[in-house]
């Protein structure tokens, strides 16, 4: 455990400095668990509010917390369950059609400031909403934020295997996607 | 992939992330303060379904009374008194003549003359 996260445990286990703890847990981590979810959720308004209740679900809970993992693996499993379970909620709702939420987040990512970047960043958001969850969160995970299949392993609760396997699909599709457009 | 680029970040409102930990710890508030009353209305209507419940084991169910047998049963719980009864009439006078009538046929099919010369 680095030192930042031992110094917020300390301030969040004691009752005095309890809602301080909280605040610098949000100010330190906010836009870490933001830009997770947000790639996941692509909507701003429900990237933010996936955001809110990601870190209230980590107050509630961090009595649990054992401190065996960091701080942010901790959040990131809550914050990418979180975005899961919206988009699992989203299928269901649109269960007739179930385009609608995947077209909902394409056609945001053509809105004008969506997306800080070129076309390419387009084309390639594009092709990942095309992949099924899981697998995007996948790619993300090891793609954007280079993480080790063991810290992904410990956030997804999947085994390595799968991870590479599933990874390995994922990039493949993509390639694909971009090569024929 | 090596060829691609990274994603760059999504872009959010002006001032975003200013605001966030405060929305947070408010909204984190809310919900605390809405969690005990939560508990307490579940509460409140489990001991009303448990209540109901005990009271409809015991309870013969009803049947539907004719209008008669319902100003009966309210006489005769003293709900209604009499005057209450002809205070109902349009006519509380015509009431108590008809009833008067009723009463004295009645008596007279009851007893005959030498009965009623009995004692």
């Amino acid at each position: 455990m680095n030192e930042t996260d031992q110094k917020l445990l300390e301030q969040i286990r004691s009752p005095f400095t309890r809602e301080i703890g909280f605040r610098h847990l949000i100010e330190t981590y906010q836009r870490k668990v933001y830009h997770t979810i947000r790639r996941m959720v692509i909507i701003h308004e429900d990237a933010d509010d996936l955001t809110q209740n990601t870190f209230i679900k980590a107050f509630r809970n961090f009595d649990k917390y054992e401190g065996n993992s960091s701080i942010f693996t901790w959040l990131y499993r809550i914050a990418t369950n979180e975005a899961l379970t919206f988009l699992e909620k989203k299928k269901k709702r649109y269960f007739f059609s179930i385009d609608d939420h995947q077209d909902k987040m394409e056609s945001y990512l053509d809105q004008p400031g969506s997306l800080n970047g070129d076309q390419i960043q387009n084309r390639l958001q594009k092709a990942l909403l095309k992949l099924p969850d899981k697998q995007r969160l996948v790619f993300h995970l090891k793609y954007q934020d280079e993480l080790t299949y063991e810290q992904m392993s410990e956030i997804t609760g999947t085994s390595v295997g799968a991870l590479k396997a599933s990874y390995h699909h994922a990039v493949k599709k993509i390639q694909q996607s971009v090569l024929s457009e | 992939m090596n060829q691609l680029p990274k994603f760059k970040d999504f872009d959010t409102p002006r001032g975003y992330f200013d605001r966030l930990p405060d929305q947070i710890l408010e909204k984190k508030k809310r919900q605390r303060s809405y969690s005990w009353k939560k508990y307490a209305a579940a509460a409140v209507i489990l001991i009303g379904l448990g209540v109901s419940w005990q009271l409809d084991r015991f309870t013969v169910v009803d049947q539907p009374l004719s209008a008669e047998e319902e100003a009966n049963l309210y006489i005769e719980s003293q709900l209604w008194t009499s005057e209450d009864i002809l205070s109902l009439s349009d006519d509380p006078n015509a009431l108590l003549d008809q009833i008067i009538f009723e009463e004295l046929t009645v008596t007279g099919e009851l007893w005959t003359d030498e009965e009623l010369n009995w004692f």
